[in-house]
């Protein structure tokens, strides 16, 4: 008896009895109640009629919430059963949540619309628990079930009654709507409601920028740690998150010195396991490139690309090597790439389109026979060291024609003299449109040499010259413009 | 032409050309399944003559270039989606059930802008979502992505 005290006074409670009890069960008065929460485990399609006798003892009840628990629930299509009349006159929001579409729910709704005639709002939910914790398949579910409720409801509830839950967008409608949103502004729509803070998991571009972070450093180097370590932060936080299975792209923009090198790898496993299209590694940005030191340079982990392709049954991974193949975009500045695994892109990736280098010193000699048609812009700048000028030339000399052929855009930084140029046989270029050479103007040497390059290139139309001195003109057939700088 | 029927029963003739830019109704014409009316259980007829319209206007997209269309063609696509989110949403459904990429992206675009830089209130009201999650839930989400949330501008309104 202390209990049915306890209940007179409240204006909220939540039962648990077993569904069969229910309609034997004789609910006290509840003359103040205005919530009443019906949670149910549904494996049958039992009714669940009964909780309505309930809801009769409370006179003044304002909403009604209904939450299904699915055990592996089947919708059967037996005979829709009536409850006793009984008119609510206060009940103004019926909630159901882990609809399912079962005849069950079907009766609860269809009573209610008979007999609360205040009824306003009906909400609609396919889950009823912690949406993080879902897998897949169970969403996939959900869809399924919203459109049960769309197909069951819609034509059931009159147009004064808000249906809310089931006109919405599939999910996988809103998550491609998202994406045509900032990954930042995607993870903001978290925030929304419980379904939605999941959606925005499966952002395909990853954008960690940190351009910001940089600039409060140069304005307070002071805070070199700590931003360092928001940033690693941050992308260790996140990407746990992230459940998109393809990547559009993966972009990592920041400047550091000394970096982790561990999470870095990370980072790039995660990328690449998502068979990342575009890849971009700046970890010196905003900074001048050509000045910094880069022996402190992050060193790309070949073994990351070839651990599986030479051992594909090491530890029964699957082999690795068709994660890179959808590789269109590379560009790592600041960072050290070894000629190996340059050649393991260029070798492995067919659609690889561009390819950009800045600031490696791991370059020596750069062997190059690969399948990579579609290459169209390449650049490899600020190889450092003193040998620059032949190193760069060894890169490109063993490039043979099935690669060059296809340039459309060559980029070169040459940072002391060109009198190696001149000396340098170009390999014909017959797509090459764009040509740019960069160089520091410390003599007035003349830099005829690099005209050399130009006559290989029979259809080029821009050529650019950076921070030179002394260019005597070359005519050249199709040469539309000269750029000085 | 190919006639086309809508969830509501209205039929509409559309030009071959015109129904082609949908690769479901495409695919259909191809296998030989699109002698007579083509149902669609999915489209009412509201946002039918709106897809068509889109369609029409549509043909031979290739060609708008050469014959400097484009900018008309750009044009007509704004004032396009200049509609309300229901009737967005509706035809976005549409476009994804015919499978016509342009119309789609275009839509989804337009949908993606209306949301940009709006403050969280403003995007609730726009999209009629009832907020189920409690303060102490919402402000655990802003924590554990602090960074999604950072940011000077936000727009409250709902236009």
């Amino acid at each position: 008896m202390s209990a049915y005290l306890y209940f007179a006074g409240t204006n909220w409670c939540v039962f648990n009895i077993p569904q069969a009890y229910l309609e034997h069960y004789r609910v006290p008065e509840l003359p103040k109640l205005k919530k009443f929460v019906v949670s149910v485990l549904a494996w049958s399609d039992a009714s669940v009629l009964g909780c309505t006798d309930a809801t009769r003892a409370a006179p003044h009840l304002e909403e009604f919430e209904v939450k299904v628990f699915w055990m592996q629930p089947q919708r059967s299509k037996r005979e829709c059963i009536k409850a006793v009349r009984c008119p609510h006159h206060h009940l103004k929001v019926l909630k159901l949540l882990g609809y399912y579409g079962r005849m069950s729910e079907l009766e609860l709704v269809r009573y209610f619309l008979e007999n609360a005639t205040a009824l306003e709002k009906i909400i609609v939910d396919p889950w009823c628990q912690d949406l993080v914790t879902l897998t897949p398949s169970e969403i996939q579910e959900g869809e399924i079930a919203r459109n049960f409720a769309k197909l069951q409801l819609e034509s059931e509830v009159p147009p004064h009654i808000e249906l809310d839950g089931i006109s919405e967008l599939p999910d996988e409608i809103v998550v491609h709507i998202l994406s045509f949103l900032s990954f930042k502004e995607a993870a903001a729509t978290s925030v929304l409601s419980k379904r939605w803070l999941h959606l925005w998991t499966y952002f395909p571009r990853l954008d960690f920028d940190g351009t910001k972070l940089v600039e409060k450093i140069e304005l307070y180097p002071k805070l070199y740690k700590e931003m360092n370590e928001k940033f690693v932060r941050w992308i260790n936080n996140t990407l746990p998150m992230c459940k998109a299975q393809r990547l559009d792209r993966f972009c990592i923009l920041f400047a550091i010195d000394k970096f982790v090198p561990h999470d870095i790898d990370k980072w790039l496993e995660f990328a690449f396991a998502r068979k990342v299209q575009r890849l971009e590694l700046d970890l010196r940005v905003g900074l001048d490139e050509l000045y910094s030191d880069v022996d402190d340079c992050y060193a790309f982990p070949g073994q990351l690309l070839l651990r599986n392709v030479c051992q594909p049954h090491l530890d029964n991974l699957p082999p690795l090597w068709h994660n890179f193949k959808n590789v269109k975009v590379l560009l790592l500045k600041a960072v050290n790439v070894s000629d190996k695994v340059l050649e393991f892109f260029l070798h492995n990736c067919p659609f690889l389109e561009e390819m950009v280098v800045h600031g490696s010193d791991a370059l020596v000699n750069l062997q190059v026979v690969g399948p990579s048609l579609k290459l169209k812009l390449l650049e490899v700048v600020d190889i450092a060291g003193s040998t620059l000028c032949t190193q760069m030339l060894d890169v490109i000399s063993p490039w043979v024609s099935c690669v060059l052929s296809q340039l459309e855009v060559l980029k070169l930084f040459v940072r002391i003299g060109w009198k190696y140029l001149e000396h340098y046989r170009v390999p014909e270029l017959p797509k090459l449109k764009k040509f740019v050479v960069s160089a520091f103007a410390w003599s007035d040497a003349s830099v005829l040499g690099c005209t050399d390059a130009m006559r290989a290139a029979a259809h080029l139309e821009e050529f650019e010259l950076k921070n030179s001195s002394g260019l005597a003109g070359h005519e050249h057939a199709l040469l539309k413009r000269h750029r000085y700088f | 032409m190919v006639k086309l029927k809508s969830n509501d029963d209205k039929e509409f003739e559309v030009e071959e050309a015109a129904v082609i830019q949908s690769e479901m109704i495409k695919n259909m014409i191809e296998d030989g399944c699109a002698t007579s009316v083509i149902p669609l259980p999915n489209i009412d007829s509201k946002t039918l003559i709106k897809v068509i319209e889109y369609l029409n206007k549509h043909i031979n997209m290739g060609k708008a270039a050469e014959t400097g269309e484009e900018d008309d063609l750009k044009e007509f696509d704004e004032q396009f989606v200049n509609m309300g989110w229901e009737e967005l949403f509706d035809v976005i459904m549409a476009a994804n059930y015919l499978n016509i990429h342009e119309l789609m992206e275009l839509c989804c675009q337009s949908a993606a802008d209306r949301l940009k830089n709006k403050s969280v209130r403003a995007v609730r009201e726009m999209l009629k979502i009832t907020n189920d999650l409690t303060e102490e839930e919402e402000q655990e989400i802003i924590n554990d992505a602090p960074w999604a949330f950072e940011g000077p501008e936000i727009d409250d309104t709902v236009n």
